[in-house]
């Protein structure tokens, strides 16, 4: 049938990166790979209502957003995973992390990736539907049922945490060396 | 002035600053270096933090998976449901063709005249004779087309695709089969109210089907006879076989095969018996001057043996009386046993009669053998199993035999070392599909093996199921060695664990009682197990095949 054969393009065009979505969102790889799966096995049902002028990874994204959100909500078993705005704030005052902007500049993705995992679920979360699915802000808001503001309060706070586990694994040393291996992107 | 907070300046960043707000920060920007200092700050720790979770460093699946399909068990239950629906037409149709037609014209026939079994069963020959071929014509069309249906929606849902090219060419053979004209048949009918004759100088190169109140064969037949009346007399010759149903049936001629037969009276004048004779019934005879050439196994209330039988005499009679020889051993179960004066066995006779003093003996009865006194056999043994050394060894039999299966299983489909059963839904799910399995199998088996070209792949879902029964205690026995090996150094080990599965398995079995129902349960899940391994890897070899 065609529709299975351009269901199957698809999925191997789009495994790794679904695959990917869903391990930094759970981190396990085994349940990356199944909710890899689950995903796909969503969208293979629901692919009549498909619309092919939308970009695929869009749609493939939400399904896996969704899947693995509703994972991690059971995981945690509370539907307030992303706990409420004004404790955050709260928090967030206290939260005294200094910011370390040359060592950050100057590590590898990977220790940086490794930072990211250890955040617990509500700060990791964002982060990557932010910077990993490129999500607005208001995209995210809808996805996990908070406000807009929550989002910002919630990503910077996971900066700051990136930044304090990077203090903590990888202490400053000599400052000079941070000019040699600046890294830098476009978003 | 107050500077920007850290959370302007990160949505800032971000871009994601409402716009009222935007206007104030870019304000605020210009005219402070601090702020724009923490600014560019956050702004290259973006970059970096997007370069970062962009990167390609997590993704490391080893292969992509083959994509499962997620609907093969919803085509499983269609299966299932149109096997179902196939048994219940038929069923319908058995009933209202053979239940209705056929029972009730009995019914009416009997009630009009005086009952007798061997009228009615005349009558039935004759209806079956006269309308049967094209009931059962009929029900088998029905039949064929409905498991060809079936077998193109399994072939259809299972291959899919170009393979459907298969069951298309299985329907074609399937249709051919129905609409083929049948071979030319080589079986003659004869029924007649009255009489059936087949004349001295008559030879008929045919099976023959006669049925009619009386049936006097006098000619030859090169062939079978099948005969149904209330007088069935043979007095020519029958190369074949005979199958004899009536009220009085005498054989005078030779038949070359085996006669099978019942009657009120049945006898053998003068006749030779080429193979075996079966026969029951009220009063059975074999005189000095016919001859059996096989064996003798008669079943009734009077049997008298006066000619030779070539080899074993068995007697279910309630009196039986011998006076030939027997060829080999006499077997003999009723009230009374006389061997007479001119008997001869050359073998053993094993009289199973409640008492010794019910045997007689003419003195010049011969017996080369020993007479041996067998009560009854017992119905039920009062033995306790768990004490003989036989069922331990029998058990360590199968232990060692599962052993071997299961590392030939394994060596075959690697992946029965994962299959597991799941808690809940997963769970009652492999019951449930091996339940509909254990059950639908043989059904399905029986439905397809009425259609001449369904019966090799009868034979085969027999063997299948079979198979599949074996192998369930085996899966199960996999899945329990390693929940139970789990956490020890053994886990790797294939024969650790299904030693040590297998070992608890057949405790669990032998336990009094339960042990039923746990072998049922066992048998069931394994079952699940496999079906779902196999539907699994038809999938999987699915998708390869169309990704390749």
């Amino acid at each position: 049938m065609a529709r299975n054969k351009a269901f199957e393009v698809l999925y191997r065009e789009y495994y790794v990166r679904v695959f990917g979505l869903c391990r930094r969102l759970l981190i396990s790889q085994e349940l990356a790979e199944d909710a890899t799966q689950e995903t796909f096995m969503r969208a293979y049902k629901s692919f009549g209502k498909f619309d092919a002028e939308q970009p695929f990874w869009q749609w493939i994204a939400a399904i896996a957003n969704n899947h693995c959100i509703d994972k991690l909500r059971a995981k945690n078993r509370s539907d307030q995973l992303f706990g409420d705005e004004a404790g955050e704030l709260e928090n967030l005052a206290s939260a005294d992390v200094p910011v370390v902007q040359r060592l950050i500049a100057r590590e590898d993705t990977d220790a940086l990736n490794l930072a990211m995992a250890t955040l617990p679920d509500k700060y990791r979360v964002p982060l990557v539907l932010a910077y990993f699915n490129q999500l607005s802000y208001d995209d995210i808001a809808v996805q996990l049922d908070i406000s807009r503001n929550h989002v910002g309060v919630l990503l910077l706070r996971a900066k700051k945490m990136v930044r304090g586990v990077l203090v903590e694994t990888h202490p400053p040393t000599d400052p000079d060396q941070d000019q040699t291996s600046r890294k830098g992107g476009s978003v | 002035m107050n500077h920007l907070t850290d959370l302007q300046l990160s949505m800032h960043a971000d871009a994601a600053l409402p716009e009222d707000e935007v206007q104030m920060v870019v304000q605020h920007l210009e005219s402070c270096a601090t702020c724009q200092a923490k600014l560019a700050e956050a702004s290259a720790e973006l970059s970096v933090l997007t370069l970062a979770v962009q990167s390609q460093t997590l993704e490391t699946p080893a292969a992509i998976p083959p994509f499962v399909y997620p609907t093969s068990i919803s085509r499983f239950a269609m299966v299932n449901i149109a096997t179902g629906l196939v048994i219940w037409l038929a069923q319908f149709l058995w009933k209202t063709i053979f239940g209705e037609m056929v029972m009730n014209g009995v019914a009416w026939l009997s009630s009009i005249y005086i009952p007798d079994l061997y009228e009615v069963a005349s009558a039935t020959a004759l209806v079956y004779l006269e309308e049967g071929t094209a009931m059962f014509d009929a029900y088998l069309g029905l039949i064929v087309l409905c498991v060809s249906i079936l077998t193109t929606l399994w072939f259809l849902a299972v291959y899919r695709k170009s393979q459907a090219a298969l069951s298309v060419g299985l329907m074609v053979v399937v249709g051919l089969s129905v609409v083929a004209p049948s071979p030319a048949n080589a079986i003659e009918l004869r029924r007649d109210q009255e009489v059936v004759t087949v004349a001295e100088t008559e030879t008929i190169n045919d099976t023959l089907v006669a049925a009619s109140e009386t049936i006097l064969i006098r000619g030859n037949i090169v062939g079978d006879l099948l005969a149904t009346g209330r007088r069935v007399d043979i007095d020519g010759s029958v190369s074949g076989n005979v199958m004899a149903f009536a009220e009085s049936v005498t054989i005078r001629g030779s038949v070359g095969g085996l006669v099978i037969g019942a009657g009120s009276t049945f006898e053998l004048e003068g006749s030779s018996v080429g193979g075996n004779l079966v026969v029951a019934g009220e009063k059975l005879s074999v005189d000095s001057r016919s001859e059996v050439a096989g064996n003798l196994v008669i079943a009734g209330n009077n049997a008298a043996i006066e000619g030779p039988v070539g080899k074993d005499l068995y007697s279910f009679a309630e009196i039986v009386e011998v006076n030939s020889s027997v060829g080999q051993n006499m077997e003999a179960f009723g009230n009374r046993v006389r061997l007479l004066d001119d008997a001869h066995v050359v073998g053993n006779a094993r009289l199973r009669i409640k008492s010794e003093d019910r045997f007689h003996r003419a003195a010049g009865a011969k017996v080369d053998g020993v007479v041996e006194f067998l009560d009854v056999p017992k119905r039920f043994e009062d033995v306790n199993p768990y004490t003989t050394v036989t069922f331990y060894l029998w058990q360590l039999a199968r232990l060692v035999s599962a052993l071997l299966v299961g590392l030939a299983l394994l060596w075959l489909v690697p992946a029965f070392r994962t299959a597991a059963v799941g808690g809940g839904v997963e769970g009652l799910k492999t019951a449930g599909i091996g339940l509909i399995a254990v059950i639908s199998l043989p059904i399905v088996a029986a439905v397809i093996a009425f259609t001449l070209v369904g019966i090799p792949f009868s034979f085969v879902t027999l063997v299948a199921w079979v198979v599949f029964l074996y192998l369930a205690k085996i899966v199960m026995g996999l899945f329990v060695g390693r929940t139970l090996l789990a956490n020890t150094k053994y886990k790797a080990s294939d024969v650790a664990i299904l030693l040590v599965g297998m070992i608890v398995i057949l405790i669990a079995v032998n336990l009094p009682a339960i042990g039923g129902v746990v072998s049922f349960i066992l048998t069931v899940l394994g079952v699940g197990l496999i079906v779902q391994r196999l539907l699994a890897g038809l999938a999987e070899r699915n998708t390869e095949a169309s990704l390749s």
